[in-house]
């Protein structure tokens, strides 16, 4: 995990339902292909939010930057970086591309 | 006292027969005309079931076939059910002792009528408290029906025995069921709601509801959901949304279309985030029945309002 170019252009799998939840704090993934269940924490459902099939991996990152200021940038690189390969494993995401 | 028209699951009911458990007044969830069927359908005609139930000792063996738009329901001791959403109609079988068809054209030939109008069902008991509605969600034998009886003895009345229908709009909002609950005999020795009551082959007493509650047709704003538990002692805790969303979609009806798991998972999720919900632990006990009853009205008592 981890080894995801920052150019890659990810878009939500077809079979991912989410849904926020504890007043938006949280959030819950459903991949109803396989059944499987997750749970997201804020900076998740950002992530989340933020994967849309138009943005590539680097601006992901740049915009949870920008939301979560308090947080070191290279710690929220790597956080971002990793949970996307963790949804991509778990095929709740699916590469559509890299730009330039 | 049967009808030929009256409230169930918010449909505005019209049948060819006689219903007793409808509630009275007026439905917010359209039409449903129940027709009498003379003919069985050839099971050969329809192809393979595309869903089947076993008998699990409460509920019997169930079948359901698609024809195109149209569901063909078996049930093992209730027969054919042709459900037809798109002309809001279900056809029930001739021949059949009347209770125990009625019984099952409230179960699952309705529910796919819900499930076809976006809402969600529960595996749950729902009761009246104070004007509010809390949804007492459990798999069978977890002593819903008895909690549930009891509680209506209590003033509290009963809006659904075992299948609730949530609808999640501008407000959360149960739409009542059938005005009847189902007694094993050993909880129907100690709790007698009153209203006319038979019992079938299988031991288990039903009884028409009916008072007051029984003009409760209309929707009413969910307070809470209750996850009913088994424990060493009484127990009531509020359940993180994570725990909650997976306990609830265990307890949701799933219908026959491809969406339908994402559907399901959506509208539980929903309404986690709208109501609270609680686990209730408690003895098998009848002498601790009061004290149950008082955990399900704290449910309302902590949180005034309502409807998410």
């Amino acid at each position: 995990m981890g080894d995801i170019a920052h150019n890659t252009v990810f878009e939500r799998a077809e079979g991912a339902v989410f849904r926020s939840v504890a007043g938006g704090g949280q959030g819950v993934l459903l991949n109803t292909a396989t059944g499987a269940y997750h749970s997201l924490n804020a900076v998740g459902c950002v992530v989340w939010e933020l994967i849309d099939g138009r943005r590539d991996v680097a601006a992901v990152i740049g915009e949870v930057i920008g939301r979560f200021e308090d947080a070191p940038p290279e710690r929220v690189g790597d956080d971002v970086v990793t949970f996307v390969a963790d949804l991509a494993e778990r095929a709740l995401i699916v590469a559509g591309g890299a730009r330039g | 006292m049967s009808a030929r028209g009256g409230v169930c699951f918010g449909f505005d009911v019209v049948s060819d027969i006689p219903l007793n458990y409808l509630r009275h007044g007026r439905g917010v969830a359209g039409g449903l005309r129940v027709i009498e069927r003379r003919h069985d359908p050839d099971p050969a005609s329809l192809g393979p079931a595309v869903a089947h139930w076993p008998a699990d000792g409460v509920a019997p063996a169930s079948a359901l076939h698609r024809d195109g738009d149209v569901s063909w329901v078996w049930v093992e001791d209730g027969g054919w059910y042709r459900v037809d959403p798109a002309a809001r109609c279900i056809g029930v079988p001739s021949g059949v002792e009347p209770v125990r068809r009625e019984e099952r054209l409230w179960g699952l030939p309705s529910l796919l009528m819900i499930l076809a109008a976006g809402d969600l069902t529960l595996h749950a008991a729902c009761l009246w408290v104070d004007g509010r509605a809390v949804v007492v969600a459990a798999p069978s034998t977890y002593g819903k029906s008895t909690l549930a009886a009891a509680a209506h003895m209590s003033g509290h009345h009963l809006l659904a025995e075992d299948l609730t229908r949530v609808r999640i709009g501008d407000r959360v909002e149960v739409l009542p069921g059938p005005a009847m609950v189902r007694m094993r005999p050993d909880a129907a020795a100690q709790i007698t709601p009153a209203g006319r009551s038979v019992v079938l082959s299988d031991g288990r007493r039903r009884t028409e509801l009916d008072g007051p509650g029984r003009a409760l047709s209309g929707p009413v704003p969910v307070a809470g959901v209750v996850l009913l538990d088994i424990g060493e002692r009484i127990d009531l805790q509020e359940v993180a949304s994570f725990e909650a969303v997976r306990d609830l979609w265990g307890m949701g009806f799933l219908g026959i279309g491809d969406d339908d798991g994402g559907r399901l998972f959506a509208n539980v999720a929903d309404l986690v985030q709208r109501v609270p919900v609680w686990r209730l632990s408690r003895p098998l006990v009848m002498e601790q029945m009061p004290e149950v009853i008082g955990q399900i009205e704290r449910v309302v008592a902590v949180r005034p309002g309502g409807g998410g």
